[in-house]
């Protein structure tokens, strides 16, 4: 069993001038310096799996070069780093290709690799400034859709899991559960999954980042998918809180065009 | 108040300043000096408007037809007040228009053309289109030409009758596109590695799609080596890194697992498989030496004689 994941990792820290933010999740390790006027992002990618968050005046290592540069004046004198699901959609092939027979379904677990966005925060936490989004761990871009219209998205190297326990578990990294229902009067071929990860949020469970659950609903070959983002956390593990909202929550309008906004289909 | 206007006429000729003139006037002015700047107004607007919601071409168009109609009906207002009888005009302008079109048929053709591509909707403003050897960025679709401007920053004007007559290349219509390469090695490579080494570079490069999946197919057995095409898809934005990269990663994933990229060669038969060709040394007492058999010695010599012309040159 992992440890419990700690909710101080997302308070805020007082950033003060000549100090630096430095966290590392996974594979990402990076520094926020505060020099003048000036933030200054120090970014690597190793193979560090832990995961840590403070604030102190040590330099990042000098084969660490200095990266992007932000203008910053005040007034918000904290820095907080928080886990978002990516900004775009990402693309996983089930363990094993499978049809859902027809009045069945099926559920998967997906790991997702986080977003960290580093925002600067006031006394009160709603007066935020997002710095930057920083992915955790680089994907590779993927199309989904035929060649001429579709989505680009990450592609996941991992592949969804019917079990839990076989699930990569890893704190940078947040477990979508997503059910697939064949209500059509046919099987129904499931080889790639592209799921919209802009309108889930990240929950902190005991030991693992969780995002919304979805659940798809295929009612016959030609009509499009019926989607539902659930609201609420998701019941695998017990939540303590809400991380992050989702990057843009799902609105009525868009579930009658959202139908298509979860897809699958079989890879030609 | 066309009597508060009088004094302004004050200093104008008094026969020539009646009330009906200064209506003329009044009616004329504020056609030109308002009507007219509002429907410009109106045009940059709806331009807006249509930007916003449609497409750039669509607001160009509907931009340029309320600027152009409305000013046209506001000149044919304006003559018609200043005391121009129009019917004639028009009856004219109607014979004219015949003249014009027997005599005008290149032009007639382009605007007819041009008439095609914006209903028929080929490419958009902002797309990149090749036409022959021209490839740019359009600028503006209008009735009688299509405006490009090159990557090296030229203009150029495509007449619209070229277009609607031969094949052009819209570059930028889809989202994604293929990169094609052409890819030789060696006879002696293991084509099965050559796949791996290929899918390699394009898993490892971060332009490149995983989906559409990249395509090497083994084209033939060529003069010099086996051709591969080696497609890879990109976004379209990321085409030229695409290529500028993965071109370079193809030969340095090569030279890393000893891969040989041929060049063309040529070899000399000389009638049987294995016996090699004979050379007669014109001055020397050696016997003839075969070739590719016996090259050290002949190499030997060369170096050797290097050497003695260096040392010359340093005696010198």
């Amino acid at each position: 069993m992992s440890r419990p994941i700690s909710d101080d990792l997302w308070a805020p820290r007082p950033l003060p001038e000549g100090g630096a933010f430095h966290c590392r999740f996974g594979p990402l390790e990076f520094w926020l310096r505060r020099v003048d006027t000036d933030l200054i992002l120090h970014l690597r990618r190793d193979a560090a799996q832990e995961i840590i968050c403070l604030v102190d005046d040590a330099l990042p290592p000098t084969d660490v070069k200095a990266g992007e540069r932000f203008t910053y004046e005040g007034p918000l004198e904290q820095v907080r780093a928080i886990p978002m699901l990516p900004d775009r959609s990402i693309v996983v092939r089930p363990e094993n290709a499978l049809k859902v027979l027809n009045g069945q379904k099926t559920q998967f677990f997906v790991s997702i690799p986080l977003m960290i966005r580093v925002e600067l925060v006031g006394k009160n936490e709603s007066d935020a400034m997002p710095v930057t989004d920083l992915i955790t761990a680089v994907m590779s871009n993927t199309w989904f859709g035929d060649t001429m219209g579709g989505e680009l998205c990450y592609a996941l190297k991992t592949t969804a899991k019917h079990r839990l326990d076989t699930v990569t578990r890893r704190k940078w990294r947040a477990i979508c559960p997503v059910t697939v229902v064949n209500q059509s009067e046919k099987s129904l071929d499931l080889q790639r999954i592209c799921v919209q990860s802009k309108h889930l949020g990240c929950y902190s469970g005991e030991t693992l980042l969780w995002a919304n659950a979805v659940e798809v609903t295929h009612r016959a070959e030609k009509e499009e998918l019926q989607v539902q983002f659930a609201q609420e956390a998701p019941v695998f593990e017990k939540i303590s809180r809400q991380l992050s909202e989702p990057r843009e929550p799902v609105k009525k309008s868009f579930l009658r065009r959202g139908l298509s906004g979860f897809r699958m289909f079989a890879h030609i | 108040m066309i009597n508060t206007l009088y004094p302004i006429f004050a200093n104008v000729d008094a026969e020539w300043v009646t009330p009906g003139r200064v209506e003329t006037v009044i009616r004329v002015a504020f056609l030109l000096f308002i009507v007219l700047p509002l429907v410009w107004a109106a045009a940059r607007t709806a331009g807006r408007f249509i930007e916003k919601r449609y497409t750039a071409h669509l607001s160009l168009m509907v931009r340029k037809a309320i600027t152009y109609g409305g000013s046209v009906l506001i000149l044919i207002m304006v003559l018609s007040d200043l005391g121009f009888k129009l019917t004639p005009l028009l009856g004219a302008a109607g014979i004219m228009g015949i003249a014009i079109g027997f005599a005008a048929q290149t032009t007639l053709s382009n605007f007819i053309s041009g008439l095609f591509l914006i209903t028929e909707k080929p490419f958009a403003i902002g797309d990149v289109i090749t036409v022959g050897d021209t490839t740019g960025m359009v600028l503006s679709i209008d009735l009688m030409s299509v405006k490009v401007r090159l990557f090296d920053n030229r203009f150029v004007r495509i007449p619209s009758s070229q277009l609607i007559q031969r094949e052009f290349i819209n570059n930028t219509r889809f989202p994604i596109r293929r990169l094609d390469i052409n890819v030789s090695v060696a006879y002696k490579e293991n084509v099965a590695k050559v796949r791996d080494v290929l899918k390699d570079v394009a898993d490892r490069n971060p332009h490149c799609l995983d989906e559409p999946a990249p395509l090497i197919i083994f084209l033939k057995y060529g003069d010099s080596g086996l051709e591969f095409l080696f497609a890879v898809w990109a976004l379209r934005t990321d085409f030229l890194a695409l290529r500028n990269s993965i071109m370079q990663e193809v030969k340095d994933a090569f030279d890393k697992e000893n891969i040989e990229i041929p060049f063309p060669h040529r070899t000399l038969y000389t009638g049987a498989a294995t016996e090699p060709f004979p050379i007669r040394l014109v001055s020397g007492e050696k016997e003839p030496v075969p070739v590719g058999v016996s090259t050290a010695p002949a190499a030997e010599q060369a170096d050797a004689g290097g050497k003695e012309g260096a040392q010359e040159a340093a005696r010198g």
